[in-house]
């Protein structure tokens, strides 16, 4: 039988639980997995549109406040009566006009130095008269700026203050700088006309600097749109403009909500938008989706060990709950196999867990004893039957035996041997004791050895001059017990079958002696043999060779193995002519156990 | 019983498999190194207006590309001694690519074979050397550039024109190419170019060479410079001269004085080229080199024509004074 302890094959109990278990597991954990993954995913990025729309928000109320700045500027330059003196009074002296130049010239100056961002303050009248910057440089007689756009915005209003559009301010000479320009149109005070133009250049790298200070991400940046949907601000608008690279500029024109997504050859991004009441611009911060969730790896990571860790350690788990279910099963499945192969003593069930697969071993100990009792009754009955039948056999005393030591007592008494009678009627009687009187069935090898003799006696008397014995046992094997009634069967055999037909005297010698743990006991005889034919079916039950009583070596071989075992019992040897030899191997027993005894 | 066993292996086998490729699957990171690449420009100069935009368009398209930009450059853009050096010591940093503005159209190509022989891709960036070694040439398109100008003056060619052009360098390049551009504009006028002059790429001598021509040659009243000295030389000249309304000139590359003679109507029309668009594309075809990409062997960049009436609108003043933000170039790596 093949040992089944470890047995997980998949059609075991054992098998089908460990692949159910991981498979539910397995699936429970990818899908945890993905899940985990997605929500945090999805929560990653929802946090990361949020932050973006409040920084571009952010962004968006720092360019509102530069322009509120400069609308404030504005505002503080047209109501400022030396500049509208300076420009518009008629009346002044040539002294008068210095002075009050030097005195706004001073506070524009001021105005410029405060705050470096503004690059230029400039207010222009209809009648030639202006005043540009803090004077430090000179006007661009070149510059044209009638011509240009801003300028053209800014004398179609009607005196509210107007934002330009990015564009490069040339109105100083030498000097070409990206600006923002917001203008109004003032108020000749004298006449209540709007016939001079003041404005205030922003300078452009302060809304620059304001969106590249913003990281999002390592890709990602910030453009500014202004009220018409062109571009104010963008990092790339080289590539723009040269057509190398597009915006999404109508969509975020055409887009009412806060963010977008947008897929094009760059990959996914997300367009977040804050439009100004202020200024009608829209701030638009672009984001790399690939970016957003830049640390997915981590999380992945994350998540995968935190998986790989539970399944192993479940998987472990499992494997020695589903030990401690099936190994009860298996060892009861294997009780049972022992069941079948017979080896029903050594089976029972101990330590078994107290759960239905305890109660089911209970059962099967139940059993297994009740079957063990049976058994044990049933052999107990065999044994009494076959003790009776060797009761019956023993019981039997050949009758021609008797009737013919009678005979010879008889003949010796009418030829007055007395002496020779009373030793036969002796014999006779001592052997009648040691057949009929015994309850059992062991007797000391001396009983036997005297049970022997009286026999031999006997049949020396009756054969006088043709037989010879003689008996040497060892003093230390006297007390040994035998199985009784062995050995005088052999003897009996060895005069009828070997010496009867020998012409001169035969000899029988009986010896025993220790062999270790075993007696060996021989009983030999002078007589003419056998051959090996009649040795070998010497054992054989219809071979018996006394039809005259019908104990015969099988029986004695039978008696001997039913009692002692296999290994011990009856040999012969012989060859013809040369005598033959029978061998008695008991082992040595000196106290007879009580339940031998029936 | 024997096949029953192979499947609680087979089991085992799968489940272990599981774990380790997932295991494999989380720890091997698929970010690839991000590729690193040199550009050696001619110069450094944060004042030369052409180089810092040229910059900004390599430091944007390395942003845009997540790659590592190295910067290093020669003291000066003659020094092409120095410019091996950096050649040399480029190729001991063992970049995935390098980009260069050769400073020499000769002395510089047998260290760049060096670039080749150590199997580094190599860029060309707005010059190029006399071996075509670069796996890629991204410069301005110099035959196109003389033939927007060219068209340029066609279009606003006076009656009985006599049209003199001042070169820089006889036999470079960019002169033979930007000449050859403007005979293509002209198309059937082309005629009527009566000379063409080199002034040594110095503003002094196209300076004096323009006034010894308006002496020698009156009767001129077409001057065309084919680079930034030429140009600013001969408008200057002839504003000296008192010759605006006679004379119309042409220019080549934008700088501060050219645009103030566009705006005194000296200049009738420049040609600038587009130094951020080279950066960005120079750096860009770069980085799909060192990524192993196909790409094409040469990308022109159109330049851009520039008159007084367009000088700002709202595209060409964008390309005409490029707004180079402060963190433009802030981030570039100058070794």
């Amino acid at each position: 039988m093949k040992k089944q302890a470890k047995g997980i094959g998949i059609h075991t109990i054992r098998g089908s639980l460990l692949l159910a278990l991981i498979l539910l597991l397995a699936s429970v954990s990818v899908t945890f997995f993905i899940y985990a993954l997605r929500y945090t995913d999805r929560n990653v990025q929802h946090n990361a549109i949020d932050y973006t729309v409040q920084l571009i928000d952010q962004v968006n109320n720092d360019i509102d406040s530069y322009i509120t700045y400069m609308e404030n500027i504005s505002e503080i330059v047209s109501r400022n009566p030396d500049v509208r003196e300076y420009l518009f009074s008629q009346s002044l002296s040539g002294q008068e006009d210095e002075a009050l130049y030097e005195k706004i010239r001073d506070h524009f100056r001021t105005m410029l130095n405060v705050r470096e961002d503004i690059y230029n303050v400039a207010v222009m009248a209809e009648n030639g008269r202006s005043i540009i910057g803090d004077g430090s440089k000179k006007y661009n007689p070149y510059s044209d700026i009638q011509n240009s756009e801003w300028y053209k915005q800014a004398m179609d209003s009607d005196g509210e203050s107007v934002l330009s559009s990015s564009h490069v301010q040339n109105i100083l000479t030498g000097s070409y700088t990206w600006v923002v320009t917001l203008s109004r149109r003032m108020k000749n005070p004298y006449n209540g006309k709007l016939e001079a133009l003041l404005f205030v250049d922003l300078n452009y790298a302060a809304i620059s600097d304001l969106c590249e200070r913003i990281s999002l991400g390592d890709r990602g940046y910030i453009f500014v749109l202004d009220q018409q949907g062109e571009l104010l601000y963008h990092p790339r608008q080289q590539l723009i403009y040269s057509g190398i690279k597009t915006e999404h500029v109508q969509e975020v024109m055409d887009w009412t909500g806060d963010y977008f997504q947008v897929k094009d050859e760059d990959g996914k991004k997300l367009y977040t938008i804050s439009r100004s009441d202020e200024t009608g611009w829209t701030t638009v911060g672009v984001t790399y989706m690939d970016e957003l969730i830049g640390n997915r790896r981590e999380i992945e990571r994350t998540y995968g060990i935190v998986v790989i860790l539970v399944m192993t350690f479940a998987v472990f788990i499992i494997s020695l709950i589903s030990r401690r279910i099936t190994r009860p099963l298996l060892v009861l499945k294997n009780a049972m196999q022992s069941v079948d192969n017979q080896q029903l003593m050594k089976v029972n069930l101990n330590e078994m867990p107290e759960n239905e697969i305890g109660s089911l071993s209970q059962s099967f100990n139940a059993m297994t004893d009740q079957i063990q009792q049976l058994m044990k009754e049933n052999e107990e009955e065999q044994r009494q039957k076959r003790a009776s039948e060797q009761r019956a056999l023993q019981a039997q005393i050949n009758p021609h035996f008797l009737y013919n030591t009678l005979d010879s007592i008889i003949w010796m008494a009418e030829s007055g041997k007395n002496e020779d009678v009373v030793i036969m009627t002796a014999s006779l009687a001592r052997m009648m004791r040691a057949t009929l009187n015994s309850q059992n069935e062991l007797v000391t090898i001396e009983q036997e050895m005297l049970h022997v003799k009286s026999y031999l006696t006997i049949q020396q008397m009756r054969y006088r001059d043709k037989l010879e014995f003689e008996i040497r046992i060892d003093p230390d094997i006297r007390s040994a017990y035998i199985v009784k009634l062995v050995v005088q069967p052999l003897v009996e055999n060895a005069i009828y079958h070997g010496i009867k037909y020998k012409e001169n005297k035969g000899k029988v010698v009986i010896t025993g002696e220790r062999k270790g743990k075993n007696v060996l006991l021989t009983v030999k005889d002078s007589g003419q043999g056998m051959d090996e034919e009649t040795l070998k079916n010497i054992f054989k039950k219809h071979k018996v060779n006394y039809t005259n009583n019908g104990v015969g070596v099988y029986n004695v071989q039978a008696r001997l193995q039913l009692h002692y075992g296999e290994e011990y019992g009856l040999r012969y040897e012989s060859s013809p002519g040369q005598g033959t030899c029978a061998y008695i191997l008991i082992p040595y027993i000196e106290e007879v156990q009580e339940h031998e005894t029936s | 019983m024997r096949h029953h066993r192979i499947i609680p292996k087979l089991l085992a086998g799968l489940f272990i498999a599981l774990i380790m490729g997932g295991a494999l699957f989380l720890f091997t990171s698929p970010d690839k190194e991000k590729p690193y690449v040199i550009y050696i420009p001619k110069i450094v100069d944060n004042s030369n207006e052409f180089w810092a935009t040229l910059l900004a368009g390599a430091n944007m398209a390395a942003r845009e590309y997540n790659a590592n930009l190295s910067v290093m450059a020669a003291d000066s853009e003659t020094n092409f001694q120095q410019q091996n050096e950096i050649i040399e010591k480029a190729i001991r940093m063992k970049p995935d690519v390098i980009a260069i503005s050769p400073n020499s159209f000769e002395e510089n190509t047998e260290t760049l074979k060096k670039v080749k022989e150590s199997g580094i891709p190599l860029v060309y960036i707005d010059s190029i050397t006399d071996d075509p070694l670069a796996d890629t040439v991204v410069a301005t398109d110099n035959v196109e550039m003389g033939t927007q100008l060219g068209a340029c003056i066609k279009n606003k060619l006076p009656k009985d024109a006599h049209i003199v052009i001042m070169g820089h360098v006889k036999n470079s390049s960019t002169a033979l190419e930007r000449e050859k551009g403007i005979r293509i504009g002209l198309g059937s006028d082309e005629a009527l170019i009566e000379e063409v002059l080199f002034c040594e790429s110095s503003f002094q001598k196209a300076y004096t060479m323009t006034k010894e021509l308006m002496e020698r040659k009156p009767e001129t009243n077409v001057l065309v410079g084919l680079n930034e000295y030429a140009s600013t030389g001969v408008a200057q000249a002839i504003k000296d001269l008192g010759l605006k309304d006679q004379v119309k000139v042409y220019g080549t590359d934008s700088s501060t004085e050219q645009i103030r003679k566009l705006e005194e109507g000296i200049n009738q029309a420049i040609v600038i080229q587009n130094p951020f668009n080279m950066g960005y594309l120079g750096i860009m075809q770069a980085i799909q080199l060192a990524q192993g990409k196909e790409i094409q062997k040469n990308i022109p960049v159109e330049s851009q024509l520039i008159t007084k009436s367009n000088m700002y609108s709202v595209e060409k003043q964008k390309l005409l004074f490029p707004f180079i933000g402060k963190q433009a170039t802030q981030d570039i790596v100058f070794e």
